[in-house]
């Protein structure tokens, strides 16, 4: 019998460690799918939200996922440049590296427009637009929301007539800056 | 006898409230008011005027006039903006604006037929025909009270005022559209910044009706307490002004508060005045400060008398302005033709040429760019070597002096190093741009125009991510519209093959001999 009362406490131990860990190893799982998800948004952010598609995922969410999820590379980003680049590796703890070129080159910030007289309202840009930027009916004129293009190409391929272009915005007073002192 | 108390009480201080405040910071500057003089020049109509189409918070205007158009004196041209006096509408295009950069604007050029004739050629387009200036204020303030917002904004609008400060905000909105109550309004006379004397020029010669016009504020912005605050290095100036309110009954009060450098600006005057020190990410109105421009409130006066604001004092200085003086110009006016005609042409080549004071201004590249409401003066000065900045040797004295209480070599070293986080945790958006730490600075650092560049890459950087933001909404939402639409699609096809499947049979017997009536009938053209 007094073999009994420590046997069955040491019992009784283990199966409440066992359960607390249990408890522990589910509370785990769940505070890591928050993580993962925390981790994408904070991608997300820093990404430069054009929508292009440049870095092979449909978008730049897409995209934060794939870096957090199957460790995707984080050079893949055109429209980021070196910027988003030094973001990113000094977010998750990884080296900076170069962008890479497959995905596409660094280019000053674009808008697209549409040459309005040749316009054939087809309606095809505004289903490539990833940002709902253009607007228009079918068989009428389109046009592009300046303020709401982020200037990803997407609506370039599938113009049958070629009437749109990408340009450098005008300069306004609002987006002026003083130039940087020497 | 009256009088006669009047004057004691006055002597005794019982009328002009003392500052019982002082401001952070500041420096005692030379006030070198050299424009001052007997009277206001009134130069002649310029042959033509550039109107840039853009608010005050640089928004781009949409005119309401086309080229061609024939307009008259007062008429609006686009949303607050009127005709500076009547003419043709020549052309609507970019036009170089005053800006450190000549940055080009959209903008109306008018042809002045020299007639300057009021008025609206189509008056029946103009339902609010306006009464006299105290019909006109008796209206605004039935209307406030009654929360017709829409009519008062109507009425509003044709006034075209914008202040006279420095930021050019719209003063209507100032006076008439707070939220919280209004407890203390600021009348600013302090005209701070060295060279500058357009508004201690107008106190001169309107002082009756800028009373007139800060009773209208009163009465509008149904304020507590009123006090005009003006520097004590203006004695002309207080004189004109306290017998001005000795004459008209207002809740106004005169307060003379001490000559520093920058007490002129919003927040160090509200400091001086209230002795509340409001943080720069909140707003004055928050705590039922509104501050207003006195200039501005006399553009009121004459505004409700059915004059819009179309044109503003402005002075003309420098160390080498042959001529100095205070000029009243129409908004549109070129730099080149105020300097042409009052005799200072012999600057114009040789001569640095600044718009805004000595601190707060900057150096023009192109004389053809017309004034606005807030080009406050212009500044002719010898052209000099820029000397080279040392290495900051961490004397302090530049945030001694910082009305904002900002850490400037802190503040110079983040905006160096692009490091706008750094910048922010140092309260950059602060800085009120005063240039009193470049003064003092024994190292000549250029701080104030680091600050500039740091503050408008800050700007920039909001904008980018206020689009992103926007972006990916956008994106997400369309992603959830596809989605819905192929989810939709697929209920639908689910739906169909459902009802084929459960359909009875007998239609399908039914079906099964249509297909064997359609066989019979082919096959006898087939075995031909
Ligand atoms: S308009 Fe064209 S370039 Fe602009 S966001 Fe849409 S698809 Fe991209
Ligand atoms: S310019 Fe800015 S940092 Fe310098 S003293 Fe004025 S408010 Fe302070
Ligand atoms: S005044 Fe000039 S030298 Fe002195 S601490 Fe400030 S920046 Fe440095």
């Amino acid at each position: 019998m007094s073999f009994v009362i420590p046997f069955l406490l040491v019992v009784f131990a283990l199966i409440a460690t066992g359960a607390l860990l249990a408890r522990l190893s589910r509370t785990n799982t769940s505070t890591d799918k928050n993580n993962t998800s925390a981790m994408i948004e904070q991608v997300n952010a820093v990404l430069p939200q054009t929508q292009c598609a440049q870095c092979g995922y449909p978008g730049c969410r897409p995209y934060a996922s794939a870096i957090i999820e199957q460790n995707e590379q984080i050079n893949r980003c055109p429209p980021g440049g070196d910027k988003t680049i030094t973001d990113l590796s000094n977010l998750l703890g990884t080296p900076v590296i170069p962008l890479n070129n497959e995905c596409g080159v660094v280019k000053p910030p674009l808008v697209a427009i549409i040459d309005e007289s040749v316009c054939i309202g087809c309606t095809l840009c505004i289903q490539a637009c990833p940002v709902d930027a253009i607007v228009g009916a079918s068989k009428l004129m389109h046009t592009v929301i300046q303020n709401e293009c982020t200037g990803c190409e997407l609506c370039l391929p599938p113009c049958p007539v070629d009437c749109i272009e990408l340009l450098t915005p005008q300069q306004t007073a609002a987006d002026w800056q003083w130039p940087r002192p020497a | 006898m009256n009088t006669l108390l009047n004057t004691l009480a006055t002597r005794l201080g019982f009328h002009n409230q003392q500052p019982p405040f002082s401001f952070h910071g500041g420096l005692p500057l030379n006030p070198n008011k050299r424009a001052l003089g007997e009277s206001i020049v009134e130069p002649p109509l310029p042959p033509y005027l550039i109107i840039p189409l853009i608010n005050y918070a640089k928004q781009s205007l949409t005119p309401t006039v086309a080229v061609g158009d024939s307009v008259r004196r007062g008429q609006l041209l686009a949303a607050g903006v009127v005709a500076p006096t009547s003419g043709k509408i020549k052309a609507i295009k970019p036009h170089a604006t005053i800006h450190p950069d000549t940055l080009a604007v959209n903008a109306i050029v008018l042809h002045c037929d020299g007639e300057d004739k009021r008025g609206n050629p189509s008056a029946s387009d103009n339902p609010q025909e306006l009464g006299g200036a105290s019909d006109n204020l008796s209206r605004l303030i039935k209307l406030r009270s009654s929360g017709k917002q829409s009519q008062m904004q109507q009425l509003v609008d044709q006034f075209a005022l914008s202040g006279l400060g420095g930021a050019g905000f719209p003063t209507a909105e100032k006076l008439l559209g707070n939220t919280t109550p209004v407890k203390t309004l600021i009348i600013n006379a302090a005209e701070c910044e060295p060279e500058i004397s357009c508004d201690e020029a107008l106190i001169q010669s309107d002082a009756i009706d800028i009373v007139k016009g800060i009773d209208a504020a009163v009465q509008l912005s149904q304020c507590d307490q009123c006090i005009v605050a003006i520097e004590d290095s203006k004695p002309a100036a207080i004189e004109n002004l306290q017998s001005a309110l000795k004459d008209k009954p207002t809740a106004a009060q005169l307060m003379i508060i001490p000559t520093r450098y920058p007490t002129g600006a919003e927040s160090p005057l509200i400091e001086c005045v209230t002795g509340k020190y409001i943080p720069h990410n909140q707003k004055p109105t928050d705590h039922g400060v509104v501050c207003i421009n006195i200039a501005t409130a006399l553009a009121l006066w004459h505004a409700l008398d059915n004059a819009p604001l179309d044109s503003r004092v402005l002075s003309l200085g420098g160390q080498s302005m042959p001529n100095p003086c205070n000029v009243r110009v129409r908004f549109g006016t070129t730099v080149n033709f105020i300097l042409h005609s009052t005799g200072n042409n012999s600057v114009v080549n040789d001569h640095r040429i600044r718009a805004g004071g000595p601190l707060s201004g900057f150096d023009l590249q192109n004389l053809s760019v017309p004034i606005t409401a807030h080009t406050n003066c212009i500044l002719a000065e010898p052209r000099v070597e820029i000397t080279d900045a040392q290495a900051c040797i961490r004397c302090g004295q530049c945030a001694d002096v910082c009305p904002a209480r900002l850490l400037p070599q802190q503040l110079h070293w983040h905006a160096m190093a692009d490091d706008l986080n750094g910048c922010k945790q140092f309260q950059l958006d602060a800085c009120i741009e005063c240039g009193c730490c470049d003064l003092v600075c024994p190292s000549s650092i250029k701080l104030t125009e680091t600050f500039r560049y740091a503050k408008s890459q800050a700007r920039f950087r909001d904008t980018l991510e206020l689009k992103a933001v926007a972006a990916e909404q956008r994106f997400t939402e369309r992603e959830h519209r596809l989605e819905q639409r192929a989810l939709a699609r697929k209920r639908a096809i689910e739906e169909r093959k459902k009802t084929i499947q459960s359909s009875s049979e007998p239609d399908r017997e039914e079906i099964k001999a249509a297909l064997a009536r359609a066989r019979a009938k082919r096959q006898p053209k087939q075995s031909r």
